[in-house]
C-alpha cells in the first residue's frame, strides 16, 4: 500500500481529510440514495415480468393448493381466464394452511396484499377477517351471477358469518373411511356395516397381524375428523349442523359423551389402530396404508389423488362410519376453504368476474379431473375421465351416497368453532388416549371452551 | 483550502456516522419492535382489526391465573436446568477426549459438530422417526435387546414426551458447546495440570479445580448460550409435538406462538413474549454476574 494511502487511514489523518463539505457531500448521496430508493428503484413493479403491451391490471390471488395435481390444474384455470380477458393478469402465490393462517390477515390489513384470498371458513378463521372488514361480503355478487342457487346449501352455510356471505366456498370435502378390499378379502375378512362389525373387525384383524385402520393424532387436526365421523352418526346431521353453525344445542351431553368414548375409547381398545396412536402423525399413519400395511384409513376425500397413486392395481373404497344402533351413516363434509376478495382491493370487478368463472362448466372438469377438487356445485361428470375410487368419492361428497340432507353432516372444527374449541377438542382427545381424562371430562371442557369461543 | 471543524467536532461526528447503520438496524429490527410489543401487550388485538383496545394490564392479570402459561414455565425450567445441564457436561467431556488431538481427530469434531449444522426441521423429523412407535430404530433396537416391555410412543406418552423433544434438542445443541470448549482447552496450561498431579491432586480434583477454572470464560459462555437458547427452545417441539400430547411439551415460546399466531390472541401473546424476553435477559444476567463473582 502506498504511503500516502496508508497515512489517510490513520485517525489523525483522515480526521485532516475530512471537511464539512466533504460531509455534506456524503449526507446528499445517502438521501439522494434513499430517495431514488423510496420513488420505486428496487421494488417489484405491479407489472413486474410484463412485456411493452402487456396487461395493465394485475390480479393478486394467494390460494392453498400446493400438491402438484392441484397446482397444475389451478394454473390451468387462471390461465384459461385470463386468456379470455385480455387486460388481466394473474400472479399466483400458494402457501399451506399454516402460512395462510399466519401472514394472510397481515397482508390483507397492509392494503398492498392479495386482491383474492383462498382461506379457511369458519367463525376462527374467516370470520376473523370478516369482523376486522379485511374481507368484503359477497351477497351482492351471489344475486348478480346466481351463486345462490348453484352453489350447495351446506358449502354457502359455511362461507357465511353471522347470515352474510363473504366467501366462495370451494372443495366439497368428507371425511371418510378408506379400505383396502384387496387385502380385506385376502385377510378373509369383510367390510363392517356397524360399528359392532367394525369393532370385532378391529379385533380379528389385529389378531391377524394387520393394523385395521391407519390414524394417529399426533397432529392437532386428525383427531377433529374423528370426533365428526362419531359425532355425526350419533347425533344425526340436523342436530349437529345446529349445533355447530347455530349454537342450537350443547357439547357435554351423553349423546357427545357416547361419541367421544366410542371412537377414543372402545375402538382404542379393540385394538383398531396402532398401538401409541398419540405418537404417530397423520400422514405417518396414512402412509401405512398407502404402503399396504393397514386395511383401512382414516381420511378425506382429498387424500384420493395419492391413494390412486401408491396402490395401483388395488380395490380400494370408501365408507362412512359404520352405524352406530341402526343410525344412518353420515359422512362429515364441508368446503376446505373459500373464495374472498379483499375489501382492500383495487379491483374489485375484476376480482369477481375471475370469482365467477372459477365454476364455470369447463373449470368445474378441470377442478374435477385433473385437480381431484371437488366444486360445491352441480354438473354431470359422465364422459369425464374418473377412477371408480374419484366417482365414489364424488358420490360421497355430492349426496354422502343417498340422501343428502340425512347423509351428509359437517365437520365439528367448522362454524363456530373458535380456537380454544379446537384445542380443547386436540388436547382432550389426546388425554384420553394417554389414560390421564375421561370422555365425560372431555365433553365438558368442550362445552366450556365452546361457551368462551 | 477547506475551513476545518472544531477540534474534536469532526471526528466526533464522523464516529457517529460509523455508528449510523448498525445503530439504525437495531432500532428498526429490536427496540420498535420491543416497543410495539409493549403496546401490543396493553391491548386485545386480534391480529386483525384496524384498531386495537386498550386493556390496561389485563393480559398481565389474566397471564397469573393462566394454568398453562405455569405449565409451559415448569417445563420450560426442567428443559433448561436438564437441557443446559446435560449439554454442558457432554460437550465438555467429549471436547476432553479429544483434546490430544487423536488419529481421526477431524472426523471426531466435524461428526460432533455435525447435528449444529442441521437445520431444525430435519432433526426434528429425523428424531421423530427414531422415536417412531412402529418403525422407530429405538423401538426396534429395545426390541433386539429383549427390553420390548421398554417399547412406547416417546412423543405420545405425556410423561415421556417432554424428555424425548429435549434429548433431541440436546443432540443438536451439543456440537457448538463442543467446538466452543475444544478452542479453549488449546489456551490451557497443562503445567499447572502436571503440577498439580506431582502434588496428589486426583483426576477429578484436577478437572474441577485446575482445569475448569482455566475455562471459566468459555463455560460462562456456553451456560449462558445454553440457558437463552433453552428458555427460547421451539423449534424442535413445534416440529415433533407441536406442544402436545396433551400439552405436555408446551414451552413458553411454543404457547406464546400458539395464543398470537393460532388463537388470534396477538395481546396476550405479546405480553408472553415480554415474560420470555423478560426471563432470558435475566438468565443471561444472573449467569454472567454470577461467574463474575465466582471469579472475584
Amino acid at each position: 500500500m502506498h504511503d500516502s494511502m496508508r497515512q489517510g487511514f490513520t485517525r489523525q489523518g483522515f480526521t485532516r481529510q475530512v471537511s464539512r463539505r466533504d460531509l455534506v457531500r456524503l449526507a446528499g448521496a445517502l438521501a439522494a440514495g434513499s430517495g431514488l430508493s423510496a420513488c420505486g428503484w428496487g421494488r417489484e413493479d405491479s407489472n413486474a415480468g410484463g412485456r411493452p403491451g402487456s396487461p395493465a391490471t394485475t390480479l393478486k390471488v394467494w390460494d392453498q393448493f400446493t400438491t402438484t395435481a392441484q397446482s397444475r390444474a389451478v394454473e390451468k384455470i387462471y390461465h384459461l381466464f385470463t386468456s379470455k380477458h385480455g387486460d388481466l393478469r394473474i400472479a399466483r402465490t400458494t402457501h399451506n394452511g399454516d402460512q395462510m393462517t399466519t401472514i394472510g390477515k397481515t397482508a390483507l390489513s397492509s392494503g398492498t396484499g392479495p386482491d383474492v384470498i383462498y382461506y379457511q371458513v369458519g367463525a376462527g378463521n374467516a370470520g376473523l377477517l370478516a369482523d376486522a372488514g379485511l374481507i368484503r361480503p359477497l351477497d351482492d355478487l351471489a344475486e348478480k351471477f346466481g351463486w345462490t342457487k348453484e352453489i350447495a346449501p351446506f358449502a354457502q352455510r359455511e362461507a357465511r358469518l353471522n347470515g352474510t356471505l363473504y366467501g366462495l366456498p370451494h372443495e366439497s370435502e368428507v371425511a371418510a373411511l378408506f379400505y383396502n378390499k384387496t387385502l380385506i378379502d385376502k385377510a378373509g375378512l369383510t367390510v363392517p356395516e356397524t360399528f359392532d362389525e367394525l369393532l370385532a373387525f378391529a379385533a380379528t384383524a389385529r389378531r391377524k397381524g394387520h393394523v385395521p385402520i391407519a390414524y394417529g393424532q399426533l397432529d392437532i387436526y386428525p383427531c377433529w375428523w374423528a370426533f365428526s365421523l362419531a359425532a355425526n352418526n350419533l347425533l344425526g346431521a340436523e342436530s349437529l349442523g345446529a349445533l355447530v353453525f347455530d349454537n342450537d344445542g350443547s357439547w357435554d351431553t351423553p349423546e357427545i359423551t357416547e361419541a367421544i368414548r366410542m371412537f377414543f375409547v372402545d375402538l382404542v381398545k379393540a385394538g383398531a389402530f396402532i398401538d401409541e396412536l398419540n405418537a404417530v402423525n397423520a400422514s405417518d399413519a396414512h402412509a401405512m396404508f398407502l404402503a399396504g400395511k393397514a386395511l383401512m384409513s382414516l381420511n378425506g376425500t382429498w387424500a384420493v389423488g395419492g391413494i390412486e397413486e401408491a396402490l395401483p392395481g388395488q380395490e380400494i373404497g370408501i365408507i362412512a362410519l359404520p352405524s352406530i344402533g341402526d343410525r344412518p351413516r353420515v359422512y362429515p363434509a364441508g368446503s376446505g376453504s373459500a373464495y374472498y376478495l379483499s375489501s382492500k382491493s383495487r379491483h374489485a370487478d375484476q376480482a369477481a368476474a375471475f370469482l365467477d368463472f372459477l365454476y364455470t362448466p369447463e373449470a368445474v372438469r378441470i377442478w374435477v379431473e385433473e385437480g381431484r377438487v371437488v366444486p360445491p356445485v352441480e354438473f354431470d361428470p359422465s364422459g369425464w375421465k374418473l377412477s371408480g375410487l374419484q366417482r365414489a368419492a364424488l358420490t360421497a361428497a355430492q349426496n354422502g351416497g343417498g340422501d343428502p340432507s340425512i347423509n351428509l353432516g359437517y365437520f365439528v372444527n367448522h362454524g363456530q368453532a373458535g380456537p380454544s374449541f379446537l384445542k380443547a377438542m386436540t388436547a382432550g382427545f389426546q388425554a384420553i388416549v394417554a389414560g390421564t381424562k375421561k370422555p365425560a371430562q372431555v365433553a365438558g371442557d368442550l362445552q366450556r371452551a365452546w361457551e368462551a369461543k | 483550502m477547506t475551513r476545518r471543524w472544531g477540534r474534536h467536532g469532526g471526528i466526533y461526528l464522523l464516529g457517529y456516522l460509523f455508528l449510523l447503520p448498525a445503530a439504525a438496524v437495531y432500532l428498526v429490527f429490536v427496540l420498535y419492535p420491543l416497543a410495539r410489543s409493549v403496546q401490543l401487550s396493553l391491548t386485545d388485538w386480534d391480529g386483525a382489526r384496524p384498531v386495537a383496545t386498550f386493556v390496561g394490564l389485563a393480559n398481565y392479570a389474566r397471564l397469573l391465573h393462566d394454568g398453562l402459561f405455569w405449565r409451559a414455565l415448569g417445563h420450560n425450567f426442567v428443559w433448561v436446568g436438564l437441557g443446559s445441564a446435560v449439554a454442558l457436561t457432554l460437550s465438555l467431556l467429549l471436547a476432553l477426549l479429544v483434546w490430544n488431538k487423536p488419529q481421526g481427530f477431524t472426523v471426531f469434531r466435524t461428526v460432533y459438530f455435525m447435528p449444529q449444522i442441521l437445520p431444525a426441521v430435519i432433526v426434528g423429523i429425523v428424531w421423530s422417526w427414531i422415536y417412531h412407535p412402529t418403525f422407530g430404530i429405538l423401538n426396534r433396537g429395545l426390541d433386539a435387546l429383549g427390553l420390548h416391555t421398554w417399547a412406547k410412543g416417546w412423543l405420545g406418552d405425556p410423561g415421556t414426551a417432554l424428555y424425548a423433544v429435549l434429548a433431541a434438542s440436546i443432540w443438536a445443541t451439543v456440537g457448538l458447546a463442543f467446538v466452543l470448549f475444544s478452542a479453549a482447552l488449546q489456551g490451557v496450561d497443562t503445567e499447572l495440570l502436571d503440577a498439580a498431579q506431582v502434588d496428589g491432586a486426583n483426576t477429578w480434583q484436577r478437572v474441577r479445580h485446575v482445569l475448569v477454572p482455566q475455562l471459566a470464560n468459555a463455560v460462562t459462555l456456553v451456560a449462558v448460550l445454553l440457558l437463552v437458547h433453552g428458555f427460547q427452545a421451539f423449534d424442535h417441539v413445534w416440529i415433533m409435538t407441536r406442544g402436545g400430547p396433551d400439552d405436555s411439551t408446551q414451552l413458553l415460546a411454543t404457547y406464546t406462538y400458539q395464543k398470537a399466531f393460532m388463537d388470534n390472541e396477538v395481546g396476550y401473546g405479546s405480553t408472553l413474549s415480554l415474560v420470555l424476553t423478560a426471563i432470558c435477559l435475566a438468565t443471561a444476567v444472573i449467569t454472567v454476574r454470577a461467574r463474575e463473582r465466582e471469579r472475584a
